[in-house]
């Protein structure tokens, strides 16, 4: 029966680990088919990333992603990269705000808490762009 | 021999030699693959990592993660994007189909 107390302990702490959010970090790169570097801003559950000074943030470069317990584990996590155009400062200039269109086509994923830690993003050219 | 086997000596090595083979044999959790393209000449990438250029042996290690990523991109076609657990390698070669883009 003693025994029993101390199975209890690691018991209680994995059902406790299985059912509480997970944060780990990934690199979210992007590069077009000429596998050239592309600038591009990152959504998360269809939400721009923004950065302390609420600019948004560009590849490439590491994200924390909190992943919450579902039925199944933990939820993943929608994550997506936008080509933008930026000035010579590395500020957005054209492709964020709405109707804007962007140089290179959306290519969003599912990732999952188990995924690579390197999330490379490889965009097709819109042919429709016109800035 | 007699002796060997009643030391118990025997059963623990023939233990440590089932043991050692299943490990060399089916716990692995490397896989290599062939990967072909139509064209060839197109980048393999895995999780991110530029692996090699069609057609290439490229091996693929599932000890960190659960799947990866496989990436195949040629400049005027549109790139491919799979996932593979350790269970959906190709045992033989894989050939993609790159669409002109």
């Amino acid at each position: 029966m003693r025994r029993l107390y101390f199975l209890a302990l690691p018991v209680a702490f994995l059902a406790a680990s299985c059912s509480a959010p997970q944060s780990r970090e990934f690199y979210i790169n992007a590069v077009n088919t000429e596998e050239q570097p592309i600038q591009a801003v990152i959504y998360v559950d269809d939400d721009v990333l923004l950065n302390q000074k609420n600019e948004p943030i560009r590849t490439p470069t590491n994200v924390k992603l909190t992943f919450e317990p579902d039925d199944d584990g933990l939820r993943r996590i929608k994550v997506s990269t936008r080509a933008v155009v930026v000035d010579a400062d590395g500020k957005v200039t054209y492709g964020l705000r709405e109707g804007e269109a962007s140089p290179y086509i959306e290519e969003p994923r599912m990732v999952d808490p188990r995924d690579s830690k390197d999330q490379l993003f490889i965009l097709r050219r819109n042919k429709d762009f016109v800035e | 021999m007699t002796e060997l086997l009643q030391s118990g000596r025997f059963g623990r090595a023939f233990l440590t030699c089932c043991l050692l083979l299943g490990l060399a044999s089916g716990c692995s959790s490397r896989r290599t693959v062939d990967i072909d393209s139509k064209p060839p000449g197109a980048t393999i990438y895995v999780d991110g990592e530029k692996k090699g250029v069609t057609r290439d042996q490229i091996s693929v290690d599932f000890s960190k993660v659960d799947r990866v990523l496989i990436q195949i991109v040629k400049h005027r076609y549109k790139p491919i994007l799979q996932y593979w657990t350790i269970d959906e390698v190709p045992s033989a070669k894989r050939v993609f189909d790159l669409e002109v883009d």
